[in-house]
């Protein structure tokens, strides 16, 4: 039973496929700037982070090829040494200006790293990824606090397409974030440069009790995270959210990222294909040719 | 003609207004003054309110003598 | 609830009353600091946060039909409730049917969001050079203080007995003088009875004691001290927002403040190295002072139990620490003293003596619960049962009998009369007994003169009509 004492977790994945934003800055109908989305982010989390004095909070990076942890930092991490720490102003509050901080330099050295150089043309996103890493996180912090109960959830800010090889460990990660009863909202971004209808990410806030939006108006993203995705779990059947009347439980077919109504079915790993094989691409099942 | 008197009302359960009651007919065969005034119902006594004090006293020795010591058995 | 959501939701009313008995132009003052806002902000009830969250970022009034619907309808009551309490604490203004946030409390909420802004209101760190002080130092630093706290209420010997803690216990009725005075030069080092309320006071929660103690001091300030109640309370919703183990400058704190401080350091909330020392720490018990939430779930070692009771009445106590054995003497009657325990017996002499005190058996009970062994913890209920009830019949043992003074109406000739008397006197609650078949009636001491005129009054009216 959720009740007001518990333990608010967030963990907050963020698209940070470099592509996808490059596009959508240039966008002629909606243009995002990247930099002020983080920013209206990070207050949305000071949000958070100020209605209760133990809420916990992870936000990850779900890059073009890696997932990174932006918060909290592993303590040996050099970011944290104490002599070069710049020391807290006066008028900041020490667990925003932390995050804040940590956000920032991670997200600059993220976007500095010479490894993902080569990746950064690629419109993909490791969305998969870094749900498995939030979803460890959440798990650590349920184990650490066992007298008190966690209350969790993962917001989700996309801007990528659908990755169909990605599908599998997608659902994987929406059936184990629904075994621990975290709800996955999604916040989506879509514009006519970018975005686009994703076919996962609805289908993971429906099977959680999550929320999805779609953002209309991107200037005012601070006002729909504060009004849909700050109430926590507890709250959820007291407010009035917005949640998506069709879902789209189409799935995609995984040879072409068609739309399929009628497929064919691997019978070993579910996969969808719109046409007949003799060997399943997804798990290498290999099928009796038909009589 | 209506009645009024001053008094105190003693309100208490069934079993202390019997000793209440035994105590009154004690002083009574004593010869001395009755400090029941009236008997109001099961629970409810109307009393004369100089003895009050007298009576609290003796009660709560009555009380005591009545309770089940565990202390000095351990 | 657990009884410790309990406690904290207790502490969080008594602050929410505190608060909202503040005129409202000291609330202004009092939003001025971002700390301040955010302090508010978490004492709030969940919707009520929620829709300060909502309104903070909006510029225009909302009508309130608008924020209705924001709930679901089976809990607009709870809205209701949130809403009004944010007008009472003076966040939300309620005009012509729109709600419009107060400005100074959105301005200085922002500031506190993005870490902007003209004010030191979260605390300025400074290095710890000697490194020194850890957060062990602390802690022991807290612990002690508060022990001494609550030995000097106890009247147990001890030796440093500051005067601000006397000052203090006075005032708040917990202590008092054996002749009645209040605190002069000439008997101050009169020694000091601990009173009834100081008795309830000792088995309470440690948060709910600091916090009690806490607002008996912020009106002590406001009534004897001349103290800006406004900075004072600034600083106590700073340092609600301060890191524990962090030194903290003393440079932006005002004179008030720092008084503030002087005074509570005897209370283990801050630890100074020397008077004069430029940096202070806050220790545990500071940093979740507004937090509303245990003391105890951060700290381990403390809220380890270490009663035990059995259902043959005997009580076990695995201490050594003087407070402790002298809090259990209030109610056991201790047998036997050991090196790492006392052992005693819950006796019916003892819980009386205890309640003629004025302590209530519920107060036993939630004591001994709270500090139970953790082998006694895992049973259901904690202590047993037997012993419960018992002490609860002791305490109903001294309610057996209930003596009122009262005026007997007797001898009624006729009922409409009794029942004319009776329908006056029962809406004044002067009725004490009636019986209506007997036609007897027994009123307060009180209600007797308002009967007597009422029966005055009606004999009149009653002659008067006969004689027409």
């Amino acid at each position: 039973m959720s009740c007001a004492e518990d333990i608010n977790l967030l963990a907050v994945v963020v698209d940070t496929n470099p592509a996808a934003w490059a596009a959508a800055a240039s966008d002629p109908d909606r243009p995002l700037d990247f930099v002020k989305i983080i920013e209206q982010l990070l207050i949305f989390i000071n949000a958070h982070l100020s209605l209760k004095f133990d809420n916990e909070l992870a936000i990850i990076a779900s890059h073009a090829d890696q997932s990174q942890f932006l918060y909290p930092l592993p303590p040996a991490d050099p970011l944290d040494a104490a002599d070069d720490e710049p020391s807290k102003p006066a008028n900041v509050y020490k667990q925003f200006f932390d995050v804040d901080r940590a956000v920032v330099s991670k997200l600059k050295e993220l976007v500095d790293d010479k490894r993902t150089k080569s990746a950064e043309h690629e419109n993909r996103s490791m969305v998969a990824g870094s749900l498995a890493l939030a979803l460890s996180y959440i798990n650590r912090i349920k184990r650490a606090n066992e007298n008190n109960s966690v209350q969790s959830r993962i917001l989700i800010l996309s801007i990528s397409p659908d990755l169909p090889s990605q599908y599998i460990p997608t659902m994987n990660c929406i059936f184990a974030a629904q075994k621990v009863s975290t709800r996955i909202d999604v916040c989506r971004f879509s514009g006519r440069k970018y975005g686009g209808e994703s076919v996962f990410l609805p289908q993971a806030s429906h099977i959680t009790a999550g929320i999805y939006l779609d953002i209309p108006e991107p200037s005012n993203l601070l006002q729909y995270l504060l009004y849909t995705f700050l109430p926590e779990p507890s709250m959820r059947k007291t407010l009035l959210l917005p949640h998506k009347d069709q879902v789209d439980f189409r799935a995609a077919c995984f040879c072409h990222k068609n739309v399929v109504d009628v497929g064919y079915v691997c019978s070993v790993c579910l996969s969808i294909f719109c046409s007949l094989s003799k060997k399943c691409p997804t798990c290498q099942t290999v099928f009796p040719a038909p009589k | 003609m209506v009645k009024a008197r001053k008094g105190t009302l003693l309100e208490c359960d069934p079993a202390v207004k019997q000793i209440v009651q035994d105590l009154d007919n004690k002083k009574s065969e004593a010869g001395e003054k009755r400090f029941i005034l009236e008997d109001l119902d099961e629970t409810h006594l109307f009393i004369d309110p100089c003895e009050v004090e007298w009576l609290q006293k003796r009660l709560d020795e009555i009380l005591e003598e009545n309770t089940y010591r565990f202390d000095d058995v351990a | 609830m657990s009884s410790s959501a309990e406690v904290a939701k207790g502490v969080t009313n008594s602050i929410q009353e505190y608060l909202q008995s503040l005129p409202r132009q000291t609330f202004d003052q009092l939003y001025a600091q971002p700390a301040t806002c955010l302090a508010t902000l978490r004492l709030l009830p969940p919707i009520a946060k929620q829709v300060v969250m909502r309104l903070l970022y909006t510029q225009k009034p909302v009508a309130k039909a608008d924020v209705e619907v924001w709930c679901f309808p089976d809990h607009r009551g709870d809205l209701q409730d949130s809403l009004s309490k944010l007008s009472r604490l003076h966040i939300c203004t309620d005009y012509e049917e729109h709600l419009q946030m107060n400005r100074i409390f959105q301005e200085n909420f922002h500031n506190a969001l993005v870490g902007g802004g003209d004010h030191v209101s979260f605390g300025q760190p400074m290095n710890d050079n000697k490194g020194e002080v850890d957060i062990a130092l602390l802690d022991r630093h807290a612990a002690e203080s508060w022990e001494t706290v609550l030995h000097q209420l106890v009247g147990t010997p001890g030796d440093r007995r500051p005067k601000a803690v006397t000052k203090l216990l006075l005032a708040s009725g917990l202590q008092e003088f054996p002749d009645d005075g209040g605190y002069s030069e000439t008997n101050e080092h009169q020694k000091m009875n601990i009173t009834s309320k100081g008795f309830q006071f000792l088995l309470l929660d440690v948060n709910v004691q600091v916090w009690s103690l806490l607002l008996q001091y912020l009106g002590l300030a406001e009534r004897q001290l001349n103290m800006d109640i406004v900075q004072v309370l600034n600083f106590l919703f700073q340092i609600g927002s301060l890191e524990l183990g962090q030194a903290y400058s003393v440079e932006p704190l005002t004179d008030t403040q720092r008084r503030v401080m002087e005074d509570l350091k005897y209370f283990g909330i801050f630890y100074q190295r020397t008077k004069k020392s430029r940096k202070f720490y806050p220790t545990r018990m500071a940093t979740s002072l507004t937090s509303g939430s245990m003391v105890s779930s951060r700290k381990p070692e403390d809220s380890q139990g270490y009663i035990i009771v059995e259902t043959n009445f005997r009580m076990y106590a695995y201490t050594d620490s003087p407070l402790q054995i002298a809090i259990l003497s209030l109610f056991v009657s201790l047998q036997a003293r050991f090196q790492n325990m006392v052992t005693g017996l819950i006796t019916r002499d003892a819980i009386r003596e205890a309640l003629t005190k004025g302590i209530t058996s519920d107060q036993i009970i939630t004591y001994l619960t709270a500090h139970a062994h953790p082998e006694l913890k895992k049973q259901s209920p904690i202590l047993p049962q037997t012993v419960i009830d018992q002490i609860r019949l002791w305490e109903m043992e001294r309610n057996r009998l209930r003596l009122s003074g009262a005026w007997l109406y007797s001898d009624f000739t006729d009922l409409n009369e009794f029942t004319q008397i009776v329908n006056y006197a029962e809406p004044l609650g002067a009725v004490l007994w009636k019986n209506e078949k007997r036609r007897t009636l027994a009123v307060t001491e009180e209600g007797h003169e308002n009967v007597k005129s009422f029966r005055k009054r009606a004999a009149a009216a009653r002659a008067g009509g006969a004689g027409r």
